[in-house]
């Protein structure tokens, strides 16, 4: 059944206005940076096929609105996740802060399964400022913050340097493939039932 | 039509139309897998004919369409397939169009179309990109609109002819293009969005107003695409992408629709594009719909503009070569005269930004603070007296931004901030005061000079006295709570020379203004202030010690002091000033060396001692201060101090109780025997120590024989309802027996000291006593008593052991 469905990964950034969060995206997806401060609208997404060991799989990064006044549609688009990437400027104790905020704010938001185990990825950006010197949040507490919350994989970044970029990507398309897994398919109640209630003629199966 | 949207009703809308996307979408997959484009076509559009609705609101309709385009995406990758098979993209860009309903058709020839420039054949961008941007123009609902165009910008946004794309070339097209692609989506979507406030009844107004909110990202996103092109320079922004932006929310004269792009403007494209464009930007401003809450539009270009400028001083300069400042306050003053309806609250948060714009940006020029507060006022004054509360709390922000800027007291000094004070009600008044004595403080900033001092003075007046409206609205409490802060606040009235004399002129100012506060504040203002006055005798003294007097002497300074002492008695506050007379006494004798006046500080208390102190708590409480001062002192002469003592010790037998008459004589005793002080004449007067001791042990005996008389229940110290006061140990007073430990302590005391006339037979005498009451019925189960006697006796044991002159001493006493 859809067996040339191409596996579809949904991947969500979230995070406080200005911690680089298009930019991450575009570095990734595009190669390329650019250092003026652009607000993003709404949500969309850019997509990117990426090797995950042997299979090939099609990684949809939904880029949204960390000002709430352009989150004007609500965030429908959470649902069907499969990993949440979270985003702070490691320059900026309150968007670390906010990490919380975001999280709580997407489990209840999307309802995955399992929210337990649902996969987040936490992404440091920005660690290029002044060589680090304006770094307000170390790794270390980042990463016991991380360690608090079941163990999610953390990353230093820098959007402007392509600095662990790829890398974290990568973590964030194996998490978010083997949450994939588990995601129901839509069958009909009965085949045949719809087909004969399709409009006009049934299907052409052989049986 | 669009009536109903109940939230259940909502739910199963979206529930029916989300299963039949579903349903078509499992169709849909199984005609590809079956290689069948023909029933994929068919079921694709069955699909989209479910975003043919009216019923959703815009959150629910957004929710069916990303079902939708989840869906349509395996089309997508079908139609890749089938051209990479070789079948035509130009077959399959006609073939969609088969499709009965114009939404689904669109929605199939956007995804044809994207697919067309991407495939190996590639169609030149730029004509399917105006053919498709044309061709959408079919859908005119406003929700079903705006929600195509967002699909069509959503599969295009990688396809544009964006300077350094692989799809820009001679036929493809350029950045141009590009641009005009997304400005021509941009427009029709603003007009789709404009239309919806017409449509419907004006009933359903506010529903409406609401969805057109919900769905004003779909237009905005067009603005994020074309700030996120590459080939987007300074120069295509500014000559063709702003002016067709600005003329299109110019011309829509649509209030939701102005509020929102303009903000959509400023935090989408750069700074810097900004700072190059500032005068069309700014020109549009007073355009706009008198509704649009202009201020927040103009407070976030400031913010932006002022961070921008925080985060690189090199950007100053630039502002400063656009007059970025004269430029805001110039539309500032537009604004406020081309709306004269503009609500004062806004009129004054417009400014607001304005001040913390020019506090970021140029923190060294305040007379642009002063500008600002100028044109505030006159905006203001000419909208009538600032009444209504938005308008009143945005008028103290406006007032307090400057204060966290800059140094408190220049801007208070300021022409113009005054003025924009006096627009407040007496009660706003009072908060701004308030709020200004909470930033000197927070700030520690020193109030130096006499003028300086009158200025704060006239600014705070609703906290120092009574005010014309205020005095009925304000309880007890309120003005307790006020004049806490005045007393913290004279601390910060400090010559900042350090000049005694410039601080008196201070003092004298403040204290002219306290005295017009009336009792209730006075009660808590005269006395910090007294204390402030302290303070600086003592350098006073010091320096006429050291033979260079300052113009205003001691002497001067302790008339201020008396003056200020005697108000206080006259609030009343008797217990207060009798303090701060003992306060003054003793540092005129010690600080001074003045008798005249320690004894003048001393005959004053003793006066409101006799006269004003109104029960026998107080009394106790007021005696002891007065004996502990005396004690204190050096500087009276053997006639004065007799004086003083006598009438002090004449003082404990008018005491009521017996227990506080016989502390106050033991307390007397003190009087008669200073501690050595290096430089000083110590009073030694053994025979005066031993009469008060005497006297004290007479006066125990009879409280004894009383509690006798009285036959009544011997008190407990834990007794409910004791009549003893809070904080005192009750015991200790309750009971006779341990005025005896504390006789004998005394005894000790002196003994100590090596005071001739308590030999080893008195003490010893005296132990006996002191033992046989302890052992007494009245006293051997009293276990804090007890308890205090060991350790009294424990103090024996120790002297003894401890060896040398005191041990001998102790060596005859039996225990």
């Amino acid at each position: 059944m859809a067996s040339r469905k191409r596996t579809l990964l949904k991947v969500i950034i979230l995070g406080d206005s200005g911690v680089g969060k298009t930019s991450l995206m575009n570095q990734y997806v595009n190669k390329k940076f650019s250092s003026q401060y652009k607000a993003t609208i709404g949500a969309d997404f850019l997509t990117k096929e990426v090797q995950v060991d042997d299979r090939l799989v099609t990684m949809q990064i939904w880029d949204t609105a960390g000002q709430e006044r352009f989150q004007s549609l609500g965030v429908a688009f959470y649902r069907g996740a499969d990993c949440c990437v979270l985003v702070y400027d490691v320059n900026s104790a309150k968007s670390f802060d906010n990490l919380e905020n975001w999280r709580d704010e997407f489990l209840i938001q999307a309802s995955p399964s399992d929210p337990d185990n649902f996969p987040f990825v936490v992404l440091g950006n920005k660690v290029d400022v002044e060589g680090g010197r304006a770094r307000q949040v170390s790794e270390k507490k980042a990463k016991q913050w991380c360690a608090s919350k079941g163990g999610i994989p953390h990353f230093d970044t820098s959007a402007k340097e392509d600095l662990n970029v790829d890398d974290a990507f990568q973590t964030i398309a194996r998490n978010a493939l083997k949450n994939e897994a588990e995601e129901e398919l839509y069958i009909p109640e009965t085949v045949d039932v719809n087909a004969a209630a399709a409009p006009r003629r049934p299907q052409s199966s052989c049986c | 039509m669009e009536g109903g949207y109940q939230p259940q009703e909502q739910k199963a809308w979206l529930k029916d139309a989300s299963n039949a996307v579903k349903r078509h979408g499992f169709y849909l997959r199984k005609a590809i897998d079956d290689d069948n484009m023909k029933e994929a076509l068919r079921y694709s559009a069955a699909l989209l004919g479910e975003l043919r609705t009216s019923l959703l609101s815009p959150q629910k309709y957004y929710e069916l369409y990303m079902q939708a385009c989840d869906e349509l995406r395996n089309l997508e990758v079908f139609f890749r397939e089938e051209a990479a098979k070789g079948r035509s993209h130009a077959e399959l860009y006609d073939l969609v169009q088969h499709a009965g309903n114009i939404v689904p058709r669109l929605y199939l020839l956007c995804t044809a179309g994207a697919c067309y420039i991407r495939g190996p054949a590639g169609a030149p961008a730029k004509l399917i990109l105006r053919d498709v941007v044309e061709m959408c123009k079919g859908v005119q609902h406003p929700t079903r609109g705006l929600f195509l165009r967002a699909y069509l910008v959503q599969v295009m946004r990688g396809l544009l002819p964006d300077t350094g794309s692989q799809y820009e070339g001679e036929e493809g097209g350029n950045v141009i293009d590009a641009i005009e692609f997304l400005l021509v989506n941009f427009t029709e979507m603003n007009k789709l969005w404009v239309r919806m406030q017409h449509q419907g009844s004006a009933r359903d107004r506010e529903k409406r107003e609401r969805e057109r909110q919900q769905l004003a990202d779909l237009v905005g996103k067009n603005l994020t695409y074309l700030s996120q092109l590459d080939g987007l320079t300074f120069q295509l922004y500014r000559d063709i992408v702003l002016p067709r932006v600005l003329e299109q929310v110019v011309s829509c004269r649509d209030d939701i629709a102005q509020q929102y792009l303009m903000q959509c403007i400023i935090m989408v494209f750069p700074d810097e594009f900004h700072l190059g464009t500032l005068q069309s930007l700014l020109g549009t401003l007073p355009q706009l719909q008198p509704g649009v809450r202009v201020h927040t539009v103009l407070s976030l270009l400031m913010d932006r503009l002022a961070n921008y400028a925080a985060s690189d001083r090199g950007v100053v300069q630039q502002m400063n070569q656009v007059d970025a400042f004269g430029q805001m306050s110039g539309v500032a003053l537009k604004v406020v005269e081309q709306h004269p309806d503009m609500p004062g609250a806004d009129v004054a948060a417009m400014y607001s930004a304005l001040l913390g714009f020019s506090g970021t940006v140029y923190p060294d020029q305040l007379d642009f603070v002063d500008r600002v507060l100028e044109t505030c006022h006159n905006a203001l004054q000419r909208r009538g007296p600032i009444g209504e509360p938005k308008a009143e709390k945005q008028v103290v922000a406006l007032l307090s931004t400057p204060l966290d800027k800059y140094d408190v007291v220049t801007v208070l000094g300021l022409t113009h901030y005054p003025s924009v004070m006096e627009l407040l009600q007496p009660r706003m008044k009072r908060e701004m005061a308030t709020k200004i004595v909470q930033t000197l403080l927070r700030s520690s900033t020193h109030v130096s000079g006499v003028d300086k001092v009158e200025m704060l003075f006239s600014f705070i007046a609703p906290l120092v006295r009574d005010m014309d409206g205020l005095a009925d609205q304000l309880d007890e409490e309120d003005i307790a709570e006020d004049q806490l802060l005045l007393a913290r606040l004279v601390h910060n009235l400090r010559s900042a020379s350090g000049d005694s004399d410039e601080q008196f002129a201070m003092l004298e100012v403040a204290q002219r203004h306290f005295l017009l506060g009336g009792p209730q504040r006075m009660r808590h203002t005269l006395l910090p202030l007294a204390f402030c006055a302290l303070e600086t005798v003592r350098r006073v003294a010091a320096a006429e010690q050291a033979g260079s007097a300052p113009k205003v002497g001691t002497a001067r300074w302790y008339q201020f002091l008396h003056q200020t002492a005697s108000e206080l008695a006259a609030v009343p506050a008797a217990e207060l000033a009798l303090q701060l007379f003992l306060t003054c006494a003793h540092s005129a004798s010690e600080e001074a060396g003045l008798d005249v006046t320690a004894y003048e500080f001393f005959e004053q208390a003793f006066i409101l001692y006799e006269e004003s102190i109104p029960d026998s708590r107080q009394e106790v409480r007021a005696l002891q201060s007065i004996m502990g001062t005396l004690n204190r002192c050096y500087i009276f002469g053997p006639d004065e101090r007799a004086a003083l003592a006598h009438k002090a010790s004449s003082y404990c037998a008018k005491l009521l109780k017996r227990t506080d008459q016989c502390q106050a004589v033991l307390a007397c005793s003190h009087l008669y025997w200073q501690a050595e002080v290096e430089g000083k004449q110590a009073v030694r007067d053994e025979q005066g120590v031993l009469s008060c001791l005497k006297r004290a042990l007479k006066i125990a005996n009879a409280a004894q024989q009383q509690l006798a008389v009285a036959a009544r229940p011997r008190p407990r110290s834990a007794t409910p309802g004791s009549n003893a006061p809070p904080g005192s140990a009750p015991a200790l007073v309750a009971s006779p027996g341990s005025l005896f430990v504390e006789i004998l302590d005394h005894y000790l005391f002196f003994f100590d000291q090596g005071c001739g006339q308590i030999t080893t037979a008195v003490l010893q005498s005296l132990l006996e006593l002191v033992a046989n009451e302890m052992a007494a019925e009245a006293c051997k189960d009293d276990e804090p008593l007890q308890a205090f006697y060991n350790n009294t006796l424990a103090h024996i044991r120790q002297q003894k052991a401890k060896g040398g002159d005191a041990a001998a001493r102790y060596d005859t006493l039996q225990l």
